[in-house]
């Protein structure tokens, strides 16, 4: 056993030191060139200043930095820490003296200075050579070498340089389908560079459109303001449920005008409401019968849609009686029509009612029907 | 005769050792000559005042390119040489045609220190590794 750990143990310890001597190479190396590269960036992030600033301290850094490389995959760390210690200590130095705004390298300026004696041909200069070829001489141009974009553009053509959005609406001309117009008035973009005047569609400018983005949803309408309405005719019923969009109806019958199917027992004709049918009183009396309730109903109702008509009322009789008699009755017959009227809600003021006996007749008072036609009640219209 | 026959066999065997062995510090000590005196041309043209970083670098490669000829690296040392050379030739051109000017501040004998100076007290010696 002991012998065995004799005669093992210098080889373990000659592994375990190369092991070591492994591990710290490999950290060395990885440091050094760790090292290396970031001297290799700082030089070329000064290269162009430190050109003109520090040409020394630059070439010494580039050089010790390719050095110390070199010295690196040699494996040659201590040659190679050298060098890199020197390429770090210019490269800072380069770094230094190239702070200046001056180092700056706009053009490596070839110093040609023309020796005393030395005749120089210069050309005359030709003013109206165009080297755009954009029409505008150079000499009148800003921009000699670059062609203005001709599409009517005043001020390209005064400074001769050229223009690439002339509408300013960001779309570059070639883009641009509209290139003289902007394409985003009144805050809306429009699309290729043109302008969207009707952002909804729905016909009124969004200029005049009081709701730009909301279309008036219903075909075939539009106001001023181009704002939806969802109820054109304001009959309650939404347009979208409504047959009869333009004209006011109840929802029982979909929005549509209920069609007045009564017969139409009064109507306004010329200066009078003529009576389709006669006002039936109780015989030799002014009581008016149930049966022309209807009719008075609508001799009502045309009053209050024309609440400017004034009318007179007049009754009527046949040539049976005194005339005295039938002066009274016609007076009262026109009297209770007038009255039925004003509980109807009709201005007794509007109204005035008189009574003619049977001094106008319209028709025979010898027979019959004659009489019969001839009691009557008239409303004539007064005024309007 | 056949003592001259094998005389000539040795000596061509030798030349072709010779020519085996000597192909790289040959070709390298004649680079690192033609650097060494395209270097003095540009020394001789003061091409240190007027292009200093090409002369420099030639300065750099070609000490590089000795140094490794030493260590017996004849083709770093070739490499070097000849990248030596062109710096040097390109310090004589820029000499002629594009001579530095100096720095733009702080004149030709600019330092780091006085950059530094300008800024703090301070300064900071540097070493260009050059004897």
């Amino acid at each position: 056993m002991v012998h065995a750990l004799t005669t093992q143990l210098p080889g373990r310890l000659l592994l375990v030191g190369l092991l070591l001597c492994g591990t710290v190479g490999c950290a060395t190396g990885g440091k050094l060139a760790a090292q290396a590269d970031e001297i290799e960036a700082m030089n070329a992030s000064i290269e162009s200043r430190a050109y003109r600033c520090a040409p020394r301290e630059l070439a010494t850094a580039q050089a010790h930095v390719d050095f110390g490389k070199y010295e690196l995959r040699k494996g040659n760390f201590v040659r190679a820490g050298q060098h890199l210690e020197i390429a770090e200590a210019n490269a800072r130095a380069a770094r230094t003296l190239s702070q200046f705004e001056e180092c700056e390298l706009h053009d490596r300026v070839i110093d040609t200075a023309v020796a005393e004696g030395v005749e120089v041909d210069v050309d005359p200069v030709d003013f109206m050579w165009d080297s755009d070829g954009d029409g505008i001489p150079d000499h009148l141009s800003q921009c000699p070498h670059e062609p203005i974009v001709f599409i009517g553009d005043p001020e390209q053509e005064a400074t001769g340089c050229p223009n690439y959005d002339i509408d300013g609406d960001g779309v570059p001309n070639i883009l641009d389908h509209c290139p003289s117009i902007p394409g985003n008035v009144d805050g809306f973009s429009g699309v290729n560079g043109c302008p969207m005047l009707d952002v909804d569609g729905d016909g009124v400018l969004n200029i005049n459109d009081s709701c730009p983005m909301e279309p008036v949803e219903f075909i075939g309408y539009q106001d001023e303001t181009g704002c939806p309405n969802p109820d054109v005719d304001g009959d309650g019923v939404p347009n979208i449920l409504d047959e009869c969009p333009f004209e006011p109806g109840p929802a029982a019958n979909a929005g549509c005008p209920v069609e007045d199917d009564r017969e139409r027992l009064a109507e306004v004709v010329g200066d009078r409401i003529q009576l389709n049918q006669r006002v039936f009183f109780e015989t030799a009396e002014a009581v008016i019968l149930p049966q022309s309730y209807p009719l008075l109903n609508q001799v009502a109702e045309i009053l209050e849609e024309n609440p400017d008509i004034t009318i007179e009322i007049q009754g009527h009789t046949d040539s049976r009686g005194s005339w005295e008699y039938n002066k009274r009755l016609s007076e009262n017959r026109a009297a209770s029509v007038r009255q039925f009227l004003i509980e109807r809600g009709i201005s007794a003021t509007r109204m005035t009612s008189e009574g003619y006996s049977f001094d106008q007749p319209i028709d025979d008072n010898s027979t019959e029907e004659g009489r019969a036609n001839n009691r009557r009640v008239e409303i004539h219209i007064t005024g309007r | 005769m056949k003592t001259g026959i094998a005389k000539s066999w040795v000596v061509v065997l030798l030349l072709v050792c010779f020519g085996l062995t000597a192909c790289g510090p040959v070709q390298s000590t004649t680079r690192i000559s033609n650097a060494e005196v395209a270097l003095e041309r540009a020394r001789v043209n003061d091409a240190e005042m007027h292009s200093p970083y090409e002369y420099y670098r030639a300065r750099h490669y070609l000490h590089k390119a000795k140094e490794e000829w030493g260590y017996s690296n004849f083709e770093a040392a070739r490499d070097y040489a000849v990248e030596a050379q062109r710096a040097a030739t390109a310090a004589i051109d820029n000499t002629r045609e594009a001579p530095w000017r100096g720095h733009p501040v702080l004149g030709r004998d600019a330092r780091p220190e006085d950059v530094e100076a300008m800024d703090s007290d301070e300064l900071d010696p540097f070493d260009d590794g050059l004897d």
